[in-house]
């Protein structure tokens, strides 16, 4: 894919080493990712590849290097203005799904747009809609412990979507799924990034899953090791 | 102290201490079977500083109430005793005067012996006889005559007196072996005072400002007489106890004038004793054995003399009723603290389920790793134990601290108005006892919790799956219920066992410490045998060969009972595991409750098993209609509502209807209805206070928890109002929704303690209110007392003698004079007795605006009444307090207490005819026949002594009471109550050689209300350690979702929570359990005391009008709240500053 557009992530040397630790997580990982590209991370367990989603997403701080998100620093904003740009342009989907078990499945996709402000009426429609992309519009008031794995998964999804965001994280989406399930979710994380122009950044293990992205960046010992850009023959053959 | 609750203390302590042995037992064999368990408990401790400080406050408070209240009773008996025996010394019994006893000897009044309106006196031929007969006695060190006289002292130099002052007179020859003159540690002796002097006790010196050297001058029949202070000596006195003058009550403790008793018997002109005292061999402290067999020979010795005295209470039987009064305290204060205990162990019980939910998944694993149901109670119990040991120790102590701060404040409220010296004082078996209980009290919580929390199904918990509805059975059925029911008796058959073995191995144990061991030789190998036999049960005994078949046949047969109820539950327990349900518990908890409804009702006729029973029943509908599939819902809000309604009645029908004051029993109203057996009259006693205080807070739980949907709806509007707060909101609400429970919990705790202050505090408002109210003069503004020694009859002229100006700021001026005298009433009207008989002058009569609660037929109002009064000499009216009789006391001994019968409602309802009653001088045999008239208002004069009495004209009583009992007078004045006070000063500067007292009405009841004020915050300051029991529940709850929703909290802000609405959401969610719980106790608080005040028990005597304290509660409120608001601070700072990555990847 390519584009003229400035890049909607561009990170440049960074790093990441936990406190207490003396072995970097990050070891200075440049990095661009274009608007609408689907790009998978893949590498072995504690290569850094849920640390790097992390750190470009903004909800933790690289030790040094600097991360652009729109052509916006991410380090120029306090913690307030970087959670409500996270609110208007990003959406998380989780291994675990992270949804509130005491709400229901439409009060956990409503979230996102309340913390944005949106007017509770039109943030239930929106998420009503959302749902119903999904395939949930009958599950709608049901609360995660009523639904299976990957209906909870599809919440998951109905929620970082629900905003419209810019960018999509995923981490893991797929990884408590049967493979059935896993590919309904793949399918769906797809059209949604053909029909709406969204860029999704996935963190995976599973080569099935990073063969339906455009790109795949392959990390090692906290750097990456090499990159894979994927044509649609390539994404089938993953298939 | 040493009985508490009529037990011996020691014996409570040994008790407790098995108990306590039991449970560090109990945590021994776990320590040394599963070691690992108890490291597990340890390490847990030092994991979450924050949470386990919370967790060890929540422990410690019901140690903490107890230790406290132990204290506090320890120093309030020990200081009581501390007078006696100061005041008494050597003196173990004293004798006076008997009138019988001088009759049947021939004595009488006109013996010379005493003046023919004081009291009589033993003379010196008395004191020889008792020298002669008992002094050779080896149990007798001393004999010793004292005469004391009523003396008002004016120290004229200082412009001071004291009109409550006597005068002792001792005798040097025989006081020798008694040390009752002291001052700074030396033994003083009269033998040492020159001509025209005398010792002054402290509290004499204190009201005269005097000092050695200075002439203080008594009043003996308006003759002056001074003497010059030779020194001031410690407080002494014979008789201050058994006549009430040491607590400074109607006997006066004004202190004494101490001289020689041939000089008191000349000034007063009588040549007696007025008491003699004997003193036991020994010292002051160590003469109780003995003092009890020395009482017994002079109580013969005395009966077959002729030697016209009597014994009064001995100070061994003294030194007895202060350590009553000791043990009253701690029951008081256990009792009042029983809230702030329930709610201390619903705490303990909320931690552990917390504590159990949040290792719900790793307990699955253990479980399916092979970790039996058992070794997860061990786990818990080993954790529990650990932070129970240290909490109790900590809670003991800090309750030493609180009893302190408590007997300060005590000190300083009762300084002025008690003569008593209070020594901080604290008995260790009361601590360790306190110990005990709270170590026990915790173990037995934590044992049930851990019981409760190991009971989980495997993969539930591994998945992290919600728990099913304990009350929805996968298929509902009749007999599926009886099986449940059969299930949960044999559970209970179980705990009756386990309760039976561990009496019988505390019976043991006792006897072995009588047979030196011999219990243990015998019992511990009976015991290892008993858990063999049951092991060969389990087994099969078939199974079983050899000699040890033949033992266990005779074990069983020994043993019959206990055996076979012991095989039949080892047969039965896994049928009985498989077969319990919640729909089975409801079923035994129907059939318990209809049981104690028969009882407390038609066998007892008593509150606590009938009402009890009632709930329960209520409760165990409910329960069973949700196992039959009526949703929880419905089901659980109708019955909270019904059992609110009930512990309410008769509200709110007396809100709207006249006569609904006895709608208190629906059950009774049916049966009654419908014509079937009634039950008894129902008798309640103060244990109701608390019973209905936990049926009452559970109900309204159940309402508030079941519907919190409808009461988070007002929360929800905050979200309307700022939309910004929407999300906060959102999940403010669902989180207390989600978990019923601990949400319930929450609420109770709060609701309870907040239930019980605000009860606490509308009783002591309306009481305050009510009696020293603009009312309490009877509308007059200054009271003036005078000497029964130097009696003062006639104000006005001694006015215009001394200070007329005065006068012209008076504009009424009335006199009372109240002495004892015995009424007779018929039979069907009352029962006669004593009582106290008040003359009032028409001054009185004429001036005063005493209202009555009810009017004899022919008496239309108030103002005819007091017409009556003045000008029907035959006239009275009764007190209030007089009305609604019981009868004589059982018996025997003490003489009977005049009182009207019936109800009071029959008096105050409707006019009734005058009731006759004769009223009779004890003294002088004069008769009077009266007609009571009217029932006077116990709010009215509640500072005036006079009038808590049978009221009429002087001109009745004059004969009867005449030289006798108390005069006061009473003024009106003119201005305000700045003007009560300045003629009060006028008039006692006027008369002050007279020895009389002035005092401003107005003075006097705001000084009582500020008296009584710092009482009811003593004891609602001591009541509200309840809160911090509610305070640390929402503290550990806080912290504790924290710690559970980390990951939660990691999501929210990556979707965009900022850390402020995080932390808005955490504190909103407390709030709202905060709030309910105070708003609920509110209510129900107001609602149970508008009940009680407005009752039968309390309107009988007054005529109330119920009053809110709103300040008092808004403050009890604003505390409570913001209380809870700061400790919700720091959790909800905690989960706002919660790390996003790292909440993410946190499980």
């Amino acid at each position: 894919m390519t584009s003229a557009e400035p890049p909607i992530i561009e990170a440049r040397d960074v790093a990441k080493v936990y406190d207490g630790s003396t072995v970097p997580a990050l070891g200075g990982v440049s990095l661009t990712v274009e608007r609408g590209e689907m790009v998978a991370i893949m590498g072995p367990s504690g290569c850094g590849k849920t640390t790097l989603l992390n750190c470009l997403s903004g909800i933790d701080d690289p030790s040094s290097g600097g991360v652009r998100i729109e052509g916006v620093d991410l380090a120029s904003m306090d913690d307030n203005t970087r959670t409500a740009y996270r609110a208007r342009r990003m959406g998380f989907v989780f291994q675990f799904y992270n949804l509130l078990p005491v709400l229901t499945a439409i009060e956990n996709v409503e979230l996102p747009l309340l913390v944005s402000g949106t007017p509770s009426k039109r943030a239930r429609e929106l998420a009503m809609a959302a749902l119903d992309r999904v395939g949930l519009r009958d599950w709608a008031s049901r609360r995660p412990a009523q639904l299976s794995g990957g209906q909870r998964q599809r919440v998951t999804i109905a929620r970082a979507l629900v905003n419209s965001p810019a960018i999509v994280w995923a981490d893991e989406p797929t990884g408590d799924l049967d493979s059935g399930t896993a590919d309904d979710v793949m399918r769906l994380v797809q059209e949604l990034n053909r029909e709406q122009r969204q860029t999704f950044v996935i963190v995976t293990h599973d080569p099935g899953i990073a063969g339906r992205c455009h790109r795949v960046v392959h990390m090692r010992d906290g750097r990456i090791e090499r990159e894979e850009r994927l044509g649609e023959p390539a994404r089938a053959a993953f298939r | 102290m040493t009985e508490l609750f009529g037990v011996p203390i020691e014996r409570v302590m040994y008790g407790v201490l098995v108990l306590l042995g039991l449970c560090l037992a109990t945590l021994a064999v776990i320590a040394w079977r599963q070691p690992v368990l108890v490291r597990m408990g340890l390490r847990n401790i030092g994991r979450r500083p924050g949470q386990t400080a919370l967790i060890v406050l929540g422990l410690m408070l019901s140690t903490l109430i107890m230790s406290a209240a132990f204290a506090t009773g320890d120093t309030v008996g020990y200081s009581i005793a501390g007078q006696i025996y100061n005041n008494l010394r050597e003196t173990d019994i004293t004798l006076h005067y008997d009138s019988g006893r001088g009759q049947d000897s021939g004595r009488d009044q006109d013996s010379g012996t005493g003046q023919p309106d004081g009291p009589q006196l033993l003379v010196d031929s008395d004191l020889e006889r008792l020298q002669r007969d008992l002094g050779a006695n080896p149990d007798i060190d001393g004999i010793s005559g004292q005469l004391e006289v009523a003396a008002p002292a004016v120290l004229r130099a200082h412009r001071l007196s004291e009109p409550q002052a006597r005068l002792l007179g001792i005798d040097p020859a025989t006081a020798s072996g008694f040390s009752w003159l002291r001052a700074d540690g030396e033994v003083l002796s009269v033998s040492g005072l020159r001509a025209g002097e005398a010792f002054v006790t402290r509290t004499l010196a204190r009201s005269l400002d005097a000092r050695a050297g200075d002439t203080v001058t008594v009043f003996l029949e308006g003759t002056a007489h001074d003497f010059v202070v030779a020194r001031v000596i410690e407080d002494v006195g014979l008789n201050d106890f058994t006549q009430g003058r040491a607590s400074g009550g109607g006997g006066g403790g004004g202190g004494k004038v101490v001289a020689r008793l041939e000089t008191v018997r000349e000034i007063s002109g009588r040549p007696g004793f007025s008491s003699i005292a004997i003193s036991v061999t020994g010292g002051v402290r160590d003469t109780a054995e003995r003092s009890e067999a020395v009482e017994r020979q002079v109580e013969a010795y005395l009966a077959s003399s002729g030697v016209p005295a009597r014994a009064d209470l001995s100070k061994r039987a003294l030194v007895n009723i202060a350590n009553l009064v000791g043990s009253a305290f701690v029951s008081f204060f256990v009792l009042f603290g029983l809230f702030s205990i329930a709610a201390g162990v619903l705490l303990i019980f909320l931690i552990f389920v917390m504590l159990a939910a949040e290792r719900r998944t790793e307990m699955g694993i253990a479980r399916a790793v092979g970790m039996r149901r058992g070794h997860v109670t061990q786990a818990f119990i080993a954790e529990g134990m650990t932070y129970n040991l240290g909490a109790a120790a900590l809670g003991a102590g800090l309750g030493v601290g609180v009893a302190y701060l408590l007997v300060a404040t005590l000190r300083s409220i009762v300084a002025d108005e008690v003569n008593l010296q209070i020594a901080f004082n604290v008995n260790p078996a009361g601590v360790v006892i306190a110990y005990g209980l709270g170590v026990v009290l915790t173990f037995g919580t934590v044992a049930y919790s851990s019981w409760r929390a190991s009971s989980l199904n495997i993969v539930r918990a591994i998945r992290d799956l919600p728990e099913p509805n304990p009350l929805r059975p996968s298929r509902a059925s009749l007999p599926g219920l009886v099986q449940a029911a059969l299930g949960a008796l044999l559970l209970l058959g179980w705990l009756a066992l386990g309760a039976t073995w561990v009496a019988a191995g505390i019976a043991l144990f006792i006897a072995s410490l009588g047979f030196y061991g011999l219990g243990a030789v015998l019992g511990l190998p009976l015991a290892a045998w008993f858990v063999l036999s049951i092991r060969a049960a389990e087994q099969g005994f078939a199974q079983t060969r050899g000699w040890r078949r033949g033992a266990y046949l005779v074990w069983w047969v020994g043993f019959f009972p206990l055996s076979l109820a012991t095989w039949f539950l080892v047969r039965t327990r896994a049928w009985a595991a498989r077969h319990r349900n919640g729909g089975g518990w409801a079923l035994v908890l129907l059939l318990g409750g209809l049981g104690a409804v028969y009882v407390g009702g038609w066998v007892w006729g008593q509150a606590f098993a009938y009402q009890s029973g009632v709930t329960l029943v209520v409760l165990a509908v409910a329960m069973l209609g949700v196992y039959f599939g009526v949703p929880g819902r419905p089901a659980f809000t109708v019955a909270g509502l019904a059992l609110v309604w009930y512990w309410l009645l008769p509200l709110p029908f007396t809100l709207f209807l006249e006569d609904a004051e006895g709608w208190t029993d629906p059950l009774r109203a049916a049966l009654e209805a419908v014509g079937g057996p009634m039950p008894l009259p129902i008798a309640a006693s103060i244990e109701m206070f608390f019973v209905s205080g936990i049926c009452i807070t559970a109900a309204a739980t159940l309402v508030v928890v079941f519907n919190a949907s409808w009461f988070l709806r007002v929360v929800a509007l905050l979200g309307r109002v700022a939309s910004g707060l929407t999300p906060a909101v959102r999940t403010a609400i669902a989180y207390p929704l989600a978990a019923k429970f601990r949400t319930g919990m929450t609420l109770a705790m709060f609701g309870l303690v907040v239930f019980s202050l605000v009860v606490m505090a509308s009783l002591n408002y309306n009481f305050t209110q009510l009696f020293l109210g603009a009312d309490a003069g009877a509308g007059f503004d200054v009271v003036v007392q005078s000497n029964e020694a130097n009696r003062l009859d006639d104000l006005r002229a001694e006015l215009e003698a001394a200070d007329p100006g005065v006068l012209a700021e008076v504009t009424a001026i009335g006199r009372i004079s109240t002495a004892r005298a015995e009424a007779s009433v018929d039979p069907s009207a009352g029962v006669s007795g004593m009582l106290a008989l008040t003359g009032a002058d028409d001054g009185f009569l004429g001036a005063t605006n005493l209202t009555m609660l009810g009017r004899a037929r022919g008496y239309a109002s108030d103002a005819a009444v007091l017409e009556a009064l003045r000008t029907d000499p035959t006239t009275a009216i009764v007190h209030a307090s007089y009305v609604g009789a019981m009868g004589p006391p059982r018996g025997g001994g003490a003489p009977a207490r005049f009182g009207l019968v019936g109800e009071a409602a029959r008096y105050i309802e409707q006019p009734w005819e005058p009731i006759p009653v004769t009223v009779r001088d004890p003294a002088t045999g004069a008769t009077s026949a009266l007609r009571v008239i009217a029932i006077l208002d116990a709010q009215q004069a509640s500072v005036l002594e006079g009038m808590a009495a049978l009221v009429t004209s002087d001109r009745t009583t004059r004969h009867l009471i005449s030289g006798r009992g108390a005069t006061s007078h009473v003024l009106g004045v003119r201005g305000g109550d700045t003007a009560a006070l300045e003629v009060a000063r006028r008039v006692e500067s006027a008369l002050y050689e007279r020895g009389i007292q002035a005092e401003s009405i107005p003075e006097s009841v705001r000084r009582a209300s500020e008296q009584a004020l710092s009482f009811q915050l003593l004891f609602e300051g001591f009541m509200g350690l309840g809160l911090i029991v509610g305070i640390a529940a929402l503290g550990v709850i806080a912290f504790r979702t924290v710690v559970e929703r980390r990951q939660q909290i990691g999501m929210l802000r990556a979707i965009g929570y900022s850390r402020r609405l995080v932390a808005l959401s955490f504190f909103l969610e407390s709030s709202f359990i905060a709030g309910t719980g105070i708003a609920m106790g509110i209510v129900l608080g107001v609602a149970l005391s508008y009940n009680l005040l407005t009752g039968p028990a309390f309107a009988a005597s007054t005529d109330i009008v119920f009053r809110v304290p709103w300040m008092r509660l808004g403050v009890i409120a604003g505390i409570a709240y913001g209380a809870s608001a700061l400790m919700t601070l720091l959790p909800a700072r905690a989960a706002s500053r919660v790390p996003v990555a790292a909440a993410l990847r946190y499980e």
